[in-house]
C-alpha cells in the first residue's frame, strides 16, 4: 500500500479515538486536539519507520501525551488552542456527569490520570502500561491504586437518570456566581 | 466503581472524538512535509548554500518550474531519478560543494564508482599533495579509478588546488547516479 494512503487510513481510523484518550488525560479538548494533530505531523515526518511499528497508535498516544505535558509546548498549545477556539464553533454540550468526571480527573496527579486512562479507557494491562509509560510495573500499580482512591469520592456510581445537559461555560459561570 | 469509571471514561472519550475538529489527513501530511523541507532547507542554509543551489538546479531540471516543498515532498515513485535526495543534499551541503564544482566533475564523465575511488585516493594524499591536482588525477587513474587518458585530463582540469578533497569525499558519499550527474552537467 502506498505510504500516503496507509497514513490516511491510519489517521482516519485512530485520530478521533486518540483525541478522546488525550482529552481524558489532559481535561482540555482543544489541547488534546492540538497535541494529537502535532503527533500525527511528527509521525508523517518519520512514516517509513513508524509504519513498521507493531503498535503505531501507542506511539502517537505517547508523543501526544508528551507534547501536552511539556511545559513550553503547553504554553504554546494553549495559545494555539485559544486562537483556534476563537475561530471554531462552540463544542457540543457536555453532560454534568461528564463535566464532573473531567473536573475530578483534573484534581488527581498527571501520572495517576494517565495510568487510569490507559487502564480503564484504553484497556491496557499493568505490563502494557509499564511498557508505554516507561515506569516499573510496581509504580504503575501504585499510581492506579492512588488514582482510583483519589477519584472515588469525586466520581459517583451513577444510579440516577441523567439530568439535562448544560454547556461548560454555563457551568463555570454558575460556579463563579455561587462563589 | 471500576465499571462505572470505565463507562464514564468511555462516554467522555466518545464526546471528545465526536467534538474534535481535526484537519484532513492530506493537510496533516502537507504540514509535516513542509516542516521537514523547512528544516532541511534551514540546515542547508547554515552549512552553505552551494548544495541547495545544486539541489535547486537538479529539481529545476527534472521538473521545470517546480521548486520548493511540494516538488521535494512528492512521493518517491513520482520523483525524477535526477532529483537529489535529502541525504545527498545534506552531505553536499556539509562539504560546501558548489554547483560549479559538481558540474565540472560531472562533465569529466566519471562514474559513481570512479568518484568513490577518487575520494579514497585523494584521502590518502597529504594536504601538500592534494594541492597537486594532476597528481591526484594520476593516482586515481593508475590505482583506483581506472581513468582513461581523456578522463584524466578532464579530471585534472576540474580539480582546483586544495579545495576538492573534502568535496570529492562528499560527492563519493552522496553516490550521485549517472542521471543526477548528467542533469548537473546539462545544468
Amino acid at each position: 500500500m502506498p505510504k500516503a494512503e496507509d497514513f490516511d487510513q491510519f489517521y482516519a481510523t485512530t485520530s478521533g479515538r486518540l483525541v478522546g484518550q488525550l482529552f481524558a488525560m489532559t481535561g482540555d479538548l482543544h489541547e488534546a486536539q492540538d497535541a494529537v494533530q502535532e503527533a500525527y505531523i511528527r509521525a508523517w515526518q518519520r512514516w517509513p519507520r513508524i509504519q513498521e511499528y507493531h503498535d503505531r497508535e501507542a506511539w502517537i498516544r505517547t508523543v501526544a501525551y508528551r507534547i501536552s505535558v511539556n511545559a513550553w509546548s503547553k504554553a504554546r498549545n494553549r495559545l494555539t488552542a485559544h486562537h483556534r477556539a476563537s475561530r471554531q464553533a462552540e463544542p457540543p454540550e457536555i453532560s454534568p456527569d461528564l463535566l464532573t468526571l473531567v473536573s475530578a480527573l483534573r484534581k488527581i496527579a498527571e501520572p495517576q490520570r494517565r495510568v487510569i486512562v490507559l487502564h480503564y479507557l484504553v484497556g491496557l494491562s499493568i505490563e502494557e502500561i509499564a511498557a508505554e509509560t516507561g515506569a516499573p510495573a510496581g509504580t504503575v500499580k501504585a499510581r492506579l491504586a492512588r488514582g482510583r482512591k483519589a477519584l472515588a469520592p469525586l466520581v459517583s456510581d451513577r444510579e440516577e437518570p441523567p439530568s439535562p445537559s448544560i454547556r461548560p461555560a454555563e457551568q463555570s459561570t454558575e460556579a463563579t456566581a455561587h462563589a | 466503581m471500576h465499571d462505572s469509571l470505565r463507562t464514564q471514561l468511555s462516554e467522555l472519550a466518545d464526546y471528545a472524538s465526536g467534538s474534535a475538529r481535526l484537519d484532513t489527513p492530506a493537510a496533516v501530511r502537507q504540514h509535516g512535509t513542509r516542516r521537514t523541507w523547512r528544516r532541511r532547507g534551514g540546515a542547508a542554509a547554515l552549512l552553505g548554500m552551494g548544495a541547495a543551489a545544486v539541489a535547486g538546479a537538479v529539481v529545476g531540471t527534472a521538473h521545470p518550474g517546480a521548486t520548493g516543498p511540494d516538488a521535494a515532498g512528492a512521493p518517491p515513485s513520482s520523483a525524477s531519478p535526477a532529483q537529489l535526495t535529502a541525504y545527498q543534499t545534506t552531505v553536499l551541503a556539509a562539504a560546501h560543494v558548489t554547483k560549479a564544482q559538481v558540474a565540472a566533475l560531472a562533465r569529466s564523465g566519471l562514474t559513481t564508482a570512479q568518484i568513490s575511488a577518487l575520494a579514497v585516493a585523494t584521502a590518502e594524499l597529504t594536504p601538500a599533495q592534494q594541492k597537486d591536482a594532476l597528481l591526484t588525477a594520476r593516482i586515481a587513474a593508475g590505482y583506483l579509478a581506472r581513468l582513461t587518458p581523456a578522463e584524466r585530463v578532464a579530471l585534472s582540469a576540474t580539480l582546483r588546488p586544495g579545495d576538492m578533497a573534502q568535496q570529492i569525499a562528499a560527492l563519493a558519499k552522496a553516490r550521485l547516479s549517472a542521471a543526477q550527474l548528467a542533469a548537473l552537467a546539462a545544468g
